[in-house]
Formats: structure tokens, C-alpha cells, sequence
């Protein structure tokens, strides 16, 4: 049963592997949460002109689910992160930013794209809108008047709050859906665009927004700087890192990006490929490595990538046919006699 | 405009037009009423919030629903919970998994660490089942055991004509029509089609429709789909998983 992705069979076996207890299981699947809570990193500049703002959320279950399977890569008794990011890209005569991190650290990405800004003495020409998710845009609106991605009632609390949108006379960018009007995605505002739409920030950054290999919502809008050659390609390339490896290249952590870590992230991502061809996905990453030198990656969820490119293409090659056979993660530790009530 | 569809389901929805095209596509919410109780699930988006809100307390009254299950953090299905917790203060708002703020939700949430299994809301028992139709990775899908519906979000969803926003499947006159749910299969809601594999992906949900055997599916982009049009809608939906199955093309990558 290639495709057939029963979640208890799949909990059986890890849980097993990990030495976990059914007990222990139990507890984990019955806990209430709230979510996690997030902060925002000191902005890093990255390579020349390139700045990374890093939220980085905290995973309570996560880090118990690590600790109990103590993954190599896992470091106990430091907090679980899934980063975040946001890029602000600066050219010669204008700034780009791509995304905006999420509503959780609202005043300190507005306050770190200003100081940013400022050092640079440019102007923040472009804000690009990746995909209508609030993890990802959640803060457009703090940061160009014209970007309604959260209820008006929230955005008249932040008329007073943030001044930065008045300050800014950025363009909006996002992607033009093909069958929807755009206000469905929030797009109603924003200059609507097709891959292949390229913009020259000066001093020979250009970047061209491309069509995405792996996507989470759509419509989505993957770039390509050609300055770095570099490839920001949002919801894929992720994974997780520990507390006290925040802001970092991925090079620079103390153990090499494992497969394991790689699908601790995109395994819960890409649920949808279990549908799918894995050859199509492959294929389609090969053509885009085909067509664009790529030297650096930047993704949404994850350290980003300047060494040993090719071993990380392979590891998310890996990713699709590990995937395909054995189901995604998300769904571990199911038991079906299991009844979780939340009457109120 | 409010529907019932079964003894305790309740239909609600607003629609958004097609840009250059005489069609649309229904934003739907459902209300379940149990035992004295409002359970409604899913909140829309903003954009439709007066309309989605209206329709809401023509069924529970201006005290509203006591719980709000999302069934995924993102905003076209969320994007009305701290709106509409304002509105209705006593009103639970409850989403499987993911953080709160993080996803946009400016109101505190319960939620489950799990995105599978047996669950009980307002003493309603449903399942989180799995995900054969996904986008976003915190997607969830669920089956109500009391009336056999399954709400399925992305999934079963079609567009419609401009005289067609307020019937379900079974007031269609020639059925829900092919190029209807083949062009809901597309990059605007359903990426992933493009690499599509029909063969699995029609199996596992085939598989699943035997294992639940719901008498109404009740899609987010879409009308309840009754009966036996649910067959029908998956002689469609095979019929368009198969045409893109053969018709794979890579994008032009360095010829845009």
C-alpha cells in the first residue's frame, strides 16, 4: 500500500524505534494546547545587502516528542524552534522586503525593518506578500497601510500604534490568482504578478519571481536574486533547530543538516504528496536547478543554505520519495480507542 | 442565505465572483446544533464577515454559536475568529493544532496535539480523519458520526454559476458539471494537482468513502454535495485527476 498512509501504523513503528511507552504516548496526545509562542532574533545580514529577520516559535510538544525520540540532531534540554523568516533584500537605489514573520512579534519586525532601513539609507520600495498566510504576512499591514491581511478591526487598533506605514510607500507584490478574484487571498490592494516578473532593486540585485516547486497555500510567489544567486523558496528547504542556534548559516551548527531533520519540517509540510507522482516533483526541481544558478537558498523555515547545495537538493529529493513510500509525519501517536473531550 | 440539511446541520455561505468569468465560489460555513448547543465550523474570511455573521444569528440567535472549530489557521477559514469572539464573548474558539497569534488569531484557542483521531465538541462526537485533499499542512478534515457528514474543506469543492449560489448538489439540474470541478483543481486552491498521480489519489479518498460512508459531504469551497451526487462528483473528479495525470508540463523556467 504505497499511498495508503495510516497514521496509527506509522506511530507504532517510531514510537517503537524511540523506546517510547504507550503511557507516554497517551500523554502526549491528550494534552491541550495553546499553541507556541515566538520572538524575533537581532536581524542578521546575511550577505551583502541581504538582512534576516528570524522569528523563531516554540514548540512545548515538539520538544517532548525530540526528546522522547532523541533525534541526533536534538539537543535536550534547549527549547524547539521553527523559525520564521523574513528577508529584507537592499539594492543600489531601493529595498525589497519578502514576507513580514507573523502577528506574534508585530513591534519588533516593524522596529527591525526600520532600523535596517535607516542604516541603509534606502527607501522600502517592495513588499512582497509570498502567500496569504498569517505566518508569513501577518505583519503587511503594520508595515504598508495597503496590505489587509488581518480583520480591519485589528488594523484600526494599528492605525494608531504603528507609524511606520506612514512612512512607507512601498508596492505591494503578490501573485495573480488565475481563477479567483483577488480579495479572496487579500491580493485586492497589491500589484499582481506572473512568474517571470523580474525587478531591478540597482547595483545588479535583480530578482524574478519564479514558479514554486513545493508550495503550502496558494497562490505562491517563489524569487530568485540574481546578485546572490539565490533562491527563496518560502515554505520549502526547512527544518527545525534547537535554542542557541538562531541566526545562523546552516553551516555553522554543530551537526550537519540530517534527512531526519530536514523531514522533521517538510514532512509535516507536504502532506499533499502522497497524491502525487514523486518523479513530477523531482523532475520539476531538477528543471529549476536546469535554468538558475543557485549558490545560497533562503527558505521561510529553516537556517538558510550556503554550502553543499547539491547535498540539500538531494536531501529534499530524498524528502519526496521517502514521503511517497512511507506517508507524511503529523499525524503520530494516534490511538483510535482514544477520546479527547473538549466540552466546554 | 441559511439552509438546512439535515436534522441538525446547517448550511451558511457567501460567494466571491470569478474575475473575466460568469462563475463563482462558495465560502461555506456549517453550524451543527446539538443537544441545546452551537458548534460552527470554520469562520471565513473578513471579507465576508457581516454577511457570514448575519446568517450565523439567524440560527443561533444574537447570543451565538458556543464553540468555533476551525479547521485550519489560515486566514480564508480563520480569518473572522477574533472578530467574531468579540461578538459572541461566550463562544469557545477551537482549532486541532498550531499556535494562535502565530496563524493570526488574536483570541486564545484550545486545540489537540494531534491532527487524526476521535474528538468530542459541546459532547458532539466527531473524527479528525485523514487528509486526502490538503493544502496547508495543519488542514484537517472531520466526520460527524450523528448525521454521517464529512467536512472535507478543500476538498469537494467547485465553482458555480451566478444563479446557482444557493442550491446543493441534488437541485443541479444536469448534476455538478465537469469543467466546474476540474477548474477547482488548479493553482488557486489545490496546487499540488498539477503532479498529480489519479490512481492514488482517487483510491485513498474511495477508500475513505467506504470507510465512512457519508451520506452528505460538506465541502468550504462549495455547496453539500447529497446523496448520490457524491458519486457523481468523484466520476467528475477521477475523470479530471486522470487529464492532469497525462497532461504534466514543467514551468518555463529561465523562458518566462
Amino acid at each position: 500500500m504505497v499511498f495508503d498512509t495510516n497514521p496509527s501504523e506509522v506511530s507504532e513503528s517510531e514510537g517503537e524505534e524511540s523506546g517510547e511507552t504507550e503511557q507516554q504516548r497517551d500523554e502526549i496526545h491528550s494534552r491541550r494546547i495553546d499553541g507556541p509562542d515566538s520572538f524575533l532574533n537581532e536581524p542578521t545580514e546575511l550577505t551583502e545587502g541581504v538582512y534576516l529577520l528570524e522569528e523563531c516559535t516554540i514548540n512545548p510538544h515538539l520538544r517532548e516528542l525530540k526528546a522522547a525520540q532523541n533525534p541526533q540532531w536534538f539537543k535536550r534540554g534547549h527549547e524547539f524552534h521553527t523559525p520564521i523568516n523574513t528577508y529584507l533584500l537592499v539594492g543600489e537605489d531601493e529595498a525589497l522586503l519578502f514576507d513580514t514573520s507573523s502577528p506574534n512579534v508585530r513591534d519588533a519586525i516593524t522596529d527591525g525593518v526600520r532600523e535596517i532601513l535607516e542604516k541603509e539609507d534606502v527607501e522600502l520600495s517592495y513588499l512582497v506578500l509570498s502567500h496569504d498566510e498569517a505566518a508569513h504576512v501577518g505583519n503587511a499591514y503594520p508595515i504598508s497601510r495597503e496590505a489587509a491581511m488581518v480583520h480591519p478591526d485589528y488594523q484600526e487598533d494599528a492605525d494608531d500604534t504603528y507609524e511606520l506605514q506612514e512612512e512607507l510607500h512601498s508596492t505591494l507584490i503578490a501573485r495573480k490568482p488565475s481563477r479567483v478574484a483577488p480579495e479572496f487571498h487579500y491580493f485586492d490592494d497589491a500589484e499582481l504578478v506572473e512568474p517571470g516578473h523580474t525587478i531591478d532593486l540597482g547595483g545588479g540585485r535583480v530578482v524574478e519571481f519564479i514558479e514554486p516547486v513545493w508550495q503550502d497555500g496558494a497562490p505562491t510567489l517563489w524569487m530568485y536574486d540574481q546578485k546572490d544567486k539565490g533562491l527563496y523558496c518560502v515554505d520549502s528547504y526547512g527544518f527545525p533547530h534547537c535554542s542557541g542556534d538562531c541566526g545562523k548559516w546552516a553551516d555553522e551548527l554543530e551537526h550537519r543538516v540530517s534527512q531526519d531533520q530536514m523531514m522533521e519540517y517538510n514532512g509535516r509540510a507536504f502532506r499533499y504528496i502522497p497524491n502525487c507522482n514523486p518523479w513530477k516533483i523531482i523532475d520539476q526541481h531538477n528543471h529549476l536547478y536546469d535554468n538558475y544558478d543557485i549558490e545560497h537558498i533562503f527558505p521561510a523555515h529553516g537556517q538558510p543554505i550556503r554550502e553543499e547545495i547539491d547535498r540539500y537538493r538531494g536531501l529534499m529529493d530524498s524528502m519526496v520519495e521517502r514521503i511517497s513510500r512511507d506517508g507524511s509525519l503529523g499525524t503520530e501517536y494516534v490511538s483510535a480507542e482514544e477520546l479527547t473531550d473538549i466540552s466546554f | 442565505m441559511v439552509r438546512q440539511i439535515t436534522d441538525s446541520l446547517y448550511w451558511i455561505h457567501e460567494c466571491t465572483e470569478a474575475p473575466d468569468a460568469d462563475h463563482h465560489i462558495h465560502t461555506s460555513l456549517y453550524i451543527i446544533e446539538h443537544e441545546g448547543s452551537y458548534i460552527l465550523l470554520d469562520d471565513g474570511p473578513f471579507l465576508h464577515a457581516e454577511g457570514l455573521k448575519e446568517q450565523v444569528e439567524d440560527i443561533t440567535g444574537p447570543e451565538g454559536p458556543d464553540a468555533n472549530f476551525i479547521f485550519k489557521p489560515h486566514t480564508p477559514h480563520s480569518g473572522n475568529a477574533g472578530h467574531f469572539k468579540e461578538t459572541w464573548e461566550n463562544m469557545e474558539v477551537v482549532f486541532p493544532i498550531g499556535g494562535a497569534k502565530v496563524s493570526g488569531i488574536p483570541t486564545p484557542v484550545t486545540g489537540f496535539d494531534e491532527l487524526v483521531g476521535p474528538i468530542s465538541i459541546e459532547g458532539r462526537k466527531m473524527s479528525l480523519t485523514e487528509v486526502p485533499v490538503i493544502d496547508v499542512q495543519t488542514t484537517t478534515w472531520v466526520f460527524d458520526e450523528v448525521d454521517n457528514v464529512w467536512f472535507t474543506l478543500e476538498g469537494f469543492g467547485y465553482f458555480h454559476e451566478g444563479n446557482q449560489c444557493n442550491l446543493v448538489s441534488n437541485e443541479y439540474g444536469e448534476g455538478l458539471e465537469y469543467n466546474y470541478i476540474d477548474d477547482y483543481y488548479a493553482d488557486d486552491f489545490v496546487a499540488w494537482a498539477k503532479y498529480v498521480d489519479a490512481e492514488r489519489t482517487v483510491s485513498r479518498i474511495m477508500g475513505l468513502l467506504d470507510k465512512y460512508e457519508p451520506e452528505v459531504i460538506a465541502p468550504a469551497h462549495g455547496a453539500p454535495i447529497i446523496g448520490d451526487d457524491i458519486d457523481h462528483y468523484m466520476r467528475q473528479f477521477a475523470e479530471s485527476m486522470e487529464v492532469k495525470d497525462e497532461s504534466f508540463e514543467l514551468p518555463p523556467y529561465g523562458e518566462y
